[in-house]
């Protein structure tokens, strides 16, 4: 099983995933917000994506090769989160975005359920230049996972031992450099108190636990490696950058090198798209798109420009579907056994209320989600047929084989109106 | 003798905690409202007599609400310290049981001042302080970003102290960039080619000569070259000399690699092993001294001098603490040795740059770059960092008097203005100068009647703000809790704060409505009150004294004993006129010295004080005024007291 979640920054508003021919009812957001609207249907709406007169909206319009594997989620909160420009730790972790990386998130716990050589593999586009950074994957409390921009730095770190020519000896000797580093742990760590010895315990399973990855290197073929193209991994233009850590994702669940990937645009920050020809940073574009330009900008130029882009990120992650399609897998694809989800770590806007949580779900994990094609619409915030991302993920762990009655933190405003224990039965099968 | 009859005694008490009944003490300490008819908070005990009895989750809520002396109310009968922790123990060991991890928050940032403050003022402290004994990962600060490679450790934002020894591992992800790095740095210093039967360096890499004599894939390399090199490593990156066993155990390593994947190889391997060692990852404080009677085992001097370093410095260590290394003075076996070894770390034309950490952390005034999302219109010139720079000086400058540091911080009217590019009437706007002022190298006076130190200065002010208003929430909770040691409890998750946009009304008639909700006055009344006064300035830091049509209300009320916070401070209570009124009252009260001394201790050691810290806290903030309040003196105090020195295997 493959795990891969895109984020992208500044908000998903639901009309940039709503099919054309598929009408929702809107009503008045509770907490107001610049759309003034948020899901209003009573029940859940269960529609066929591909039916006659459905049309995917412009804005994924790139994902249209692909319908029969998608489902469109609307509808799912997560007022957990807080809201605002970005949730965050909590847009994975279903828990309050002002608490910093308060526990896993379920991106890494789907890394923990399925590992691989690389446990989680986790790369982002912020728009600076540090090497990585750490914007919303967490391994468990404070444990913060990276996320690699440098392509050059990602693709060494990922395939460099592999392409070396000698992995045999790399990682041989290094099996006994980490054997060697845990004695020193260990002598330590026998003389602390329990939660301090605990730290130390920590750190000697991480080299342990790489140790065991890295053994299995030699289970790859390098040929199945794409060369390191310099115009697309030393650029600094954000769109190649993108664009290798797209074929980089590729290339590392291909190999077999991880199951679980992370992907980032523009999460927590605001880049600006130069390789799209927009000169307005992200920021901008937000309050542009969301009624509120500044003067001498207009709200019909900023939703060209997040439509832009919004559909060159769509193109990648089609292109990232056929790559996973054109691999044989059992009696299908790799694809087929693969779920991704996309989405924004700001919820429905620039400056989110998250009581809209709209997502592109593509991929049912061989069938352990029930079968795509649909446009799935949870019933409104409170009433029965309501669903939270919480719960989303929580199906995600059902699904994947490592069950949770629920994930993150529970919305009390829900308690009594929404069961919010155990998977979500519109989506697992 | 002395010492088993001591642990014996220890040993039966800590039985005796163990075995607290949780009925018997629910019955007697929480029934009364939580029964079957008031039901207070949804629980209700009557019919509990033990942890079968209820969910873990809800047991875990209990153990926070006792733990934090949140429970029983203020108002009731309180349990004795020991039945409290028995309790606590009791619950830990059957949540444990179960399977659920407890979260020890009063370990936690943020949550130090739910220690109630008498606890360490009053009465007989401890006669022995002591740290338990710990491993705290480096901050990311003092990871060597320049030449180790990619930084591997970040800080959680939103903490009063940022680096606490409880909250940071290193976990796989770090590790996995550790690993990277030293294998990059080994294999930077060792670039070599095999020319004419002899390794040479690579053209241009930076290889260390004394490195590349182990590296030879056909020679042995003795034991004084081997040694040589390890030490080479060892001092790079631990700043000390291996120990034999260190270089015969990377000796079996090198063999080990040697024999299976050649001696380049080999050699490369064992240069890698040191620069993973825990402590080169973690700084350790274990405690090498014996065993003393109070159970506690002091810091061997390797190990004072590198927790000075790491606890003052960013890095490498100083040329004093490298001597100290070598040379037999200071004598650090003493207090006073150990003091003298600070005050000469301290010394120097400017503040040591760990102090000015400190009070960035302290005042948070930083964040106001990113409070406003876009530059502010109709204010030209407007810099965020700029502000934040020139409150840097004026910390900088205070501190390096360090003559009363706490209430010139809060109440100078001077001020560090520098020319803006842009548009320099900004600056006479911001700082209410006059049109025709030129910003002078030194420091200015602002007017005394508009301007008091650090919480009138505009950086402050910007973040303490919002990206539309004055944010009087944030400014009263900074007051409670940094000057008066107040506590504000979690906030809900069900809260859904709103405050109106609504451009007709000053922001102290938009807060309305919280006073007409009393589940939300509950918590807000003490931190709003402290807030609302800086409505005097705007939320770029203007003085003003009209807003829209009227006249600016400043006033607000110092209550003291509240339902979320009751200090009971007769002498800071009553009627706040403005904020100037309210910081020159706070700046003079001896409450807020203690509190402040709290935040250093923290800020320090790194860790919230517990009850055994009293005697530590005491003589610092007795060391602070009879230094004229100085934080030099303080500081030494706190990092010379048993607090700092001595390890215990238990809390």
């Amino acid at each position: 099983m493959r795990f891969v979640f895109f984020l992208e920054g500044n908000g998903l508003p639901p009309d940039d995933i709503q099919p054309i021919g598929i009408v929702r009812k809107d009503m008045m957001n509770p907490k107001g917000g610049q759309t003034g609207k948020c899901n209003g249907e009573d029940a859940v709406l269960d529609l066929q994506l591909s039916a006659p007169g459905h049309k995917l909206p412009d804005p994924i319009a790139p994902l249209e090769r692909h319908t029969k594997r998608i489902t469109l989620l609307q509808g799912l909160s997560g007022r957990v989160c807080g809201g605002g420009h970005s949730n965050g730790f909590g847009a994975l972790g279903a828990y309050s975005a002002g608490s910093g990386a308060r526990d896993i998130t379920i991106d890494a716990a789907l890394a923990k359920a399925h590992p691989a050589i690389f446990q989680h593999l986790a790369l982002g586009l912020k728009g600076s230049s540090e090497n990585i950074f750490y914007c919303c994957s967490a391994s468990g409390p404070n444990q913060k996972v990276p996320h690699y921009q440098d392509p050059v730095l990602a693709y060494n770190m990922l395939f460099g031992k592999i392409l070396g020519g000698n992995t045999a000896s790399a990682v041989g000797s290094q099996a006994l450099l980490l054997d060697h580093v845990a004695g020193d742990i260990k002598r330590i760590e026998s003389q602390l108190p329990r939660p301090e010895a605990r730290k130390l315990q920590e750190f000697a399973d991480a080299f342990a636990s790489i140790g065991r990855r890295q053994a299995r290197l030699q289970e790859i073929d390098a040929k199945k490696i794409p060369a390191k193209r310099d115009e697309l991994y030393a650029s600094t233009v954000e769109t190649k950058q993108l664009e290798a850590h797209f074929e980089i994702a590729a290339t590392a669940l291909i190999t077999g090198l991880t199951n679980t990937v992370t992907l980032s645009a523009g999460a927590t920050s605001y880049p600006v798209w130069k390789g799209l020809g927009i000169t307005v940073d992200n920021h901008t574009i937000g309050h542009m798109y969301n009624e509120r330009p500044k003067p001498g900008q207009s709200v019909s130029e900023g939703k060209a420009m997040a439509i832009k882009i919004r559909q060159f990120n769509m193109e990648l992650l089609a292109r990232l579907v056929d790559k996973l399609e054109a691999v044989p897998e059992g009696n299908g694809s790799m694809m087929d056994n693969t779920v991704i989800v996309y989405l924004s770590d700001s919820a429905e806007n620039h400056h989110s209320s998250c009581f809209d949580w709209p997502m592109v779900m593509l991929g049912n994990l061989g069938g352990r989600l029930k079968p795509n094609d649909r446009f799935l619409n949870f019933a409104k915030y409170g009433a029965k047929g309501h669903a939270t991302i919480g719960m989303l993920y929580a199906t995600l762990l059902h699904a994947a084989g490592a069950p949770v009655d629920h994930f993150g933190t529970k919305d009390t405003s829900l308690i009594g109106a929404v069961d919010q224990t155990g998977p979500l039965k519109e989506l697992l099968a | 003798m002395r010492t088993a009859l001591f642990c014996l005694v220890l040993l039966t008490c800590l039985e005796q905690v163990r075995a607290a009944d949780l009925g018997a003490f629910l019955e007697r300490y929480c029934v009364k409202c939580h029964d079957n008819d008031e039901k207070k908070g949804g629980y209700s005990f009557e019919s509990f007599k033990g942890f079968k009895d209820g969910k873990p989750e809800a047991w875990a809520a209990i153990f926070e609400q006792i733990e934090l002396a949140q429970m029983p109310p203020k108002k009731s009968t309180q349990p004795k310290a020991g039945e409290r922790q028995g309790m606590l123990d009791s619950l830990e060991n059957a949540l444990s049981t179960a399977g659920h991890l407890v979260n020890h928050k009063l370990d936690w940032p943020n949550y130090g001042n739910f220690l109630r403050h008498e606890l360490l003022f009053e009465g007989t402290p401890h006669p022995a302080p002591a740290t338990r004994m710990r491993v705290w990962r480096q901050r990311p600060a003092a990871y060597r970003t320049d030449s180790r490679g990619i930084q591997p450790f970040s800080l959680v934002p939103g903490q009063q102290i940022s680096d606490y020894s409880s909250v940071y591992g290193v976990d796989e992800s770090a590790t996995e960039i550790i690993l990277r790095n030293a294998e990059q740095l080994i294999e930077s210093w060792t670039r070599v080619e095999f020319r004419d039967g002899e390794l040479k360096p690579l053209a241009g890499s930076p290889a260390q000569p004394a490195l590349l004599r182990i590296l030879h894939p056909e020679r042995e390399p003795s034991p004084e070259h081997f040694a040589a090199a390890v030490a080479q490593v060892f001092s790079w990156a631990l700043d000390r000399a291996p120990e034999s066993e260190e270089i015969a155990s990377l000796r079996q390593l090198y063999d080990k690699v040697a024999s299976t994947y050649g001696r380049l190889q080999a050699g490369r391997i064992a240069l890698a092993a040191p620069l993973l060692k825990p402590e080169a990852v973690f700084r350790l404080e274990l405690g090498a001294g014996p065993l003393d009677e109070h159970g506690r085992r002091r810091l061997s001097k390797n190990e004072i001098l590198g927790a000075l370093t790491q606890t003052l410095f960013d890095g490498r260590p100083p040329q004093v603490i490298q001597t100290a290394r070598v040379k037999g003075s200071p004598d650090l076996s003493t207090r006073e040795g150990v003091a003298a070894m600070v005050r000469e770390l301290l010394e120097g034309p400017r503040p040591n740059a760990r102090l000015l950490v400190f009070f960035d952390e302290y005042f948070d005034y930083k964040k106001a770059v990113g409070v406003f999302k876009d530059v502010p219109s109709g204010i030209g010139g407007f810099s965020a960092g700029t502000l934040v720079r020139e409150t840097e000086k004026l910390i900088a400058s205070i501190v390096a008097e360090d003559k009363d540091v706490l209430k010139n911080l809060l109440t100078t009217d001077r001020a560090f203005v520098e020319p803006r590019r842009a548009n320099v009437d900004s600056t006479q706007r911001i700082y209410n100068l006059p049109a025709d002022f030129k910003p002078p190298k030194g420091p200015v006076n602002l007017s005394s009647e508009e301007r008091a130190g650090i919480l009138t200065q505009p950086s402050w002010l910007v973040a303490h703000s919002t990206n539309f208003d004055n944010d009087p929430v944030r400014r009263g909770k900074w007051i409670l809790e940094h000057l008066l040691g107040g506590t504000v409890p979690d906030v809900p998750v069900t809260v859904d704060a709103v405050v109106s946009r609504d451009q007709t009304k000053t922001l102290r008639e938009r807060f309305e409505h919280i006073r007409n909700d009393a589940y939300c006055w509950k918590c807000h009344q003490q931190m709003n009150q402290l807030g609302l006064p800086f409505e005097n300035y705007d939320q770029f830091g203007r003085f003003r004294l009209r807003e829209l049509d009227g006249p600016v209300d400043s006033t607000g009320v110092l209550v003291t004993a509240g339902p979320v916070f009751d200090i009971n401070e007769k002498t800071l209570e009553g009627t706040i006129s403005n904020p100037l009124d309210l910081i020159h009252r706070l700046a003079n009260s001896q409450r807020s010295q203690q509190v402040f001394v709290r935040y250093v201790f923290r800020f320090f050691l790194g860790r919230n004080e517990t009850v055994r810290d009293a005697k530590t806290l005491r003589d610092a903030d007795a060391a602070y005024t009879a230094g004229g309040g100085s934080m030099k003196a303080l500081v030494v105090s706190l990092l010379s007291s048993d607090s700092f020195l001595y390890r215990s295997f238990d809390p």
